[in-house]
């Protein structure tokens, strides 16, 4: 499953001036689809079609399980991106995990012990190295997401020039101590939505100078709702899920959900999960479907909704992108961030336990006109907010704003 | 709500009112109920209101029933019941009596707290709402705040940028200066006149000078051509120039790009902020008010151009007394002005400029300027009318009586001449 930024070379916006800038993340490469390695890679593509120098600072690891080594260390050339690949430290994944446990369970970790989880999380001190030696070669260091050693001790070596892009959720790591302090102490802070500042706020004493700037789509290609129907067997009306089913993701709530909707009403409705995961219970209403990705946008627009029961997003680029297509959502109503955008765009509804999500779907499935309004405001919002154009020119106010304090 | 009039927050508590009465009426099987309850934090009061209507239904009486079902025995156990049932009545009527007091207060206190419990859950439901429509006016509210607080930072940015050069912002500076006193002159060109205020001083108040001078005099490399030949009268000068009414500042910058110190005054603003962004040193105030705050022997010379014809007649006395008084020993004053000696002027410059009080002759500021102690005093007439506006000569007609005649044409020509197209302007150039 491969995605990439369509239309890579962007139309100016704007005069901006070239910047040397370096993208910490954990992982590069082609075939990870995960949020944050989406939006990192499509953020470095189209700051280097804006002119600026772009490297991408990562390790040589492909999973984010084992953070095994697989790629070779030192520089390559990724479509066009300058990638320096430093290989993982050596990880001790007992005292990692029993740390997670700590964490999970509330214990108060000191900063210590922190440092010594992010150590044996995923670091890199060839990484680190290369950023105290080279430091100077960028004007603007950017990492993302807070999560990981990798990003903290990017941070850690060079703090006056380090851009944050968090991608906060609520969760137990986000209240430790060393995320407070990367919030407080970079040069600046990228978020994706106006609820993960506030988010930011509950978790640091005080915020360093930030800009709410998110990640840009392009509209779709192509909607073959007809054609995405026939090639995988999509007779009925279906309402889709996109994205890796896990306990993370909330995907086997609505499964349940789903499946308990179907006990109670005599209809041909199904659920179309596509992506890979858990398995979900056996049922002929539950499609499981690995679809080519080009195909996404009008798999979503063939749907009666698009439906993201994750509670923890940070932005939800699937959801974004279902809006573009014009598809109607039906989020958790607990995802502050996705309930957020249904409220902003009048584009999509919420549910908080089983019997708001029978009425809720019982709602759009009766009326056409309904679904037809929600996904048109949705796609109103993502054109308003979310186009490149408008990403960049939130991007560069920022960052411009930070290499001139210099 | 957007302008289809899709209001999502409005759907969803449509369907949440929905939900909550078909929970109300029992419509969900106990597994979506029980979950509903847990969502709703609410004691099931159907249970309550049953148990309370039975508590007020329930007949305290004495009457016990005294039947046995032991046939053998019945009639002595029920015999023996009814002897105590009668002998303890006046006990047992007594307790009832109480107990059936206790059931009733109690069961109205349950009923009113039933009723209680029902209102607030009522309101607690409301503010469930109210909090839900005050989070998204919050988030909104946010969302504002941050599209509030982008345009700051782009504002800052600019003014970051702006105050990277101290020239640039003060040349910004001074244009907003401007639009405001352009502003402010509007309001002022409004008001009425007033008595006490000199009419020449008023013109020059209200008229946009700036303007008029673009117009009217010429642009400021013809004014500069005229004026250079003023500037070797000032080279040697042992203290700083002052130009006074400098306008936009064409002879300061003259003396500048020859490496004499002057500076200027000048009552109009815009020309202020023109000479400024010039960067030459000029004075926002009258040329009289400045000229009697100069301690005596200040300045090393003083040049006015096209000035003087603006002043009351008090003043044009005044200032050859003040020149005298602040010049150095051997300082230069130069006065130019329109020369009423021409009649063509009075066709002309004289009356094109609102601001000119009146005309000034030759000889009587020679008069004022030796009479206030000046030496040296002469006079130099300039910018002649253009030939192609003069008479012409007659031509030469090769009879001498005619031509006799011709050449007295042409003197009486010529003497006219001297009058009607004399020199439009003439300099006193004095010393201290």
């Amino acid at each position: 499953m491969s995605e990439r930024a369509p239309n890579a070379v962007l139309e100016a916006s704007r005069e901006v001036r070239p910047l040397r800038l370096a993208l910490v993340l954990p992982r590069f490469g082609d075939d990870l689809v995960g949020g944050a390695e989406l939006h990192g890679r499509w953020l470095a593509e189209r700051l280097r079609a804006c002119g600026h120098s772009m490297h991408i600072l990562t390790t040589c690891a492909r999973d984010h399980r084992t953070w095994r080594n697989e790629l070779p260390v030192g520089p390559s050339d990724v479509d066009g991106l300058r990638v320096m690949r430093f290989p993982v430290d050596r990880r001790n994944t007992r005292k990692h995990a029993d740390y997670e446990r700590d964490i999970h369970q509330g214990r108060v970790l000191d900063v210590d012990e922190e440092v010594d989880w992010l150590r044996n999380g995923v670091s890199s001190l060839a990484m680190e190295e290369f950023l105290e030696r080279e430091a100077d070669q960028f004007d603007l260091v950017l990492g993302m997401p807070y999560l990981y050693g990798i990003t903290y001790f990017a941070y850690s070596k060079v703090p006056d020039r380090f851009v944050l892009v968090p991608c906060l959720h609520d969760e137990p790591y986000a209240r430790l101590q060393f995320v407070g302090e990367m919030l407080g102490k970079s040069r600046g802070l990228l978020f994706n939505t106006a609820p993960e500042v506030e988010l930011a706020r509950s978790l640091a004493p005080s915020l360093t100078d930030w800009a709410v700037v998110g990640v840009g789509f392009d509209p779709p290609q192509s909607l073959d709702v007809r054609g995405v129907r026939r090639r995988y067997g999509l007779k009925h009306p279906y309402l889709v899920y996109v994205g890796r089913r896990e306990p993370g993701k909330n995907t086997h709530l609505l499964t349940d959900y789903f499946l308990r909707y179907k006990t109670r009403r005599e209809n041909d409705l199904q659920l179309v999960l596509v992506g890979s995961g858990d398995e979900p219970p056996e049922s002929p209403d539950v499609l499981t479907r690995i679809i080519d990705w080009a195909d996404r946008d009008a798999v979503c627009r063939g749907a009666l909704a698009f439906c993201q029961p994750s509670v923890n997003e940070s932005l939800s680029i699937v959801l974004l992108q279902a809006w573009l297509a014009g598809s109607p959502a039906l989020v958790h109503g607990n995802g502050s961030v996705t309930r957020y955008h249904c409220e902003r765009s009048n584009g999509g509804l919420w549910f908080n336990n089983y019997a708001q999500f029978e009425a809720v779907v019982d709602t759009l499935s009766s009326s056409s006109e309904l679904r037809g309004a929600l996904g048109a405001n949705g796609r109103a919002y993502v054109e308003r907010e979310f186009t490149w154009p408008v990403v960049l020119g939130r991007f560069h106010d920022a960052v411009e704003r930070w290499v001139e304090a210099d | 709500m957007t302008e289809d009039g899709i209001d999502v927050s409005r759907i969803m508590a449509e369907i949440s009112a929905d939900v909550r009465r078909r929970y109300d009426a029992g419509d969900y099987p106990p597994e979506i109920t029980a979950e509903l309850d847990a969502e709703y934090a609410a004691a099931p009061l159907g249970r309550f209101e049953r148990d309370l209507r039975t508590l007020k239904g329930l007949p305290f009486t004495a009457d016990i029933e005294v039947a046995s079902r032991k046939r053998l025995v019945a009639p002595v156990v029920s015999g023996a019941k009814r002897t105590i049932r009668g002998s303890l009545r006046w006990y047992a009527n007594g307790l009832l009596s109480q107990v059936g007091t206790l059931a009733r207060l109690a069961a109205g206190a349950l009923e009113a707290l039933g009723e209680r419990v029902q209102l607030l859950e009522r309101r607690v439901e409301e503010l469930g709402g109210d909090l839900d429509t005050t989070k998204r006016e919050v988030r909104e509210a946010a969302a504002r705040s941050d599209d509030v607080a982008s345009t700051l930072e782009t504002f800052r940015s600019a003014f970051d940028r702006a105050a990277a050069s101290d020239q640039d912002v003060e040349l910004r500076f001074g244009r907003v200066e401007r639009a405001v006193r352009e502003l402010r002159g509007l309001d002022e060109r409004s008001r009425p006149l007033t008595e006490s205020t000199a009419p020449s001083s008023e013109v020059d108040r209200r008229l946009d000078y700036l303007s008029f001078e673009d117009r009217f005099r010429g642009d400021a490399d013809s004014v500069a051509a005229k004026q250079r030949h003023y500037v070797s009268l000032f080279r040697e000068a042992s203290g700083r120039v002052l130009d006074v009414g400098c306008g936009r500042g064409e002879f300061l910058a003259l003396l500048a790009a020859d490496g004499v110190d002057g500076y200027g005054v000048d009552r109009h603003p815009d020309m202020v902020l023109e000479c400024r962004e010039k960067g030459l040193d000029v004075l926002e105030e009258d040329a009289m008010a400045h000229l009697e705050g100069l301690a005596p022997g200040s300045l090393g010379g003083i040049f006015a151009a096209q000035v003087l014809e603006h002043f009351e007649a008090p003043d044009v006395v005044r200032f050859f007394d003040l020149a005298a008084e602040v010049l150095i020993e051997g300082g230069t004053v130069v006065v130019e002005t329109v020369n009423p000696q021409s009649l063509f002027v009075f066709a002309n410059s004289l009356y094109l400029d609102l601001g000119h009080t009146r005309p000034l002759h030759p000889h009587t500021l020679q008069f004022l300027a030796e009479r206030a102690g000046l030496r040296d005093v002469r006079l130099e007439y300039l910018s002649p009318p253009d030939d192609d506006t003069r008479p012409l000569p007659m031509p030469e007609l090769g009879d001498p009586d005619l031509n006799t005649l011709t050449e007295r044409l042409d003197e009486n020509f010529r003497r006219i001449d001297s009058i009607v197209f004399g020199p439009q302007d003439y300099a006193l150039i004095g010393r201290r």
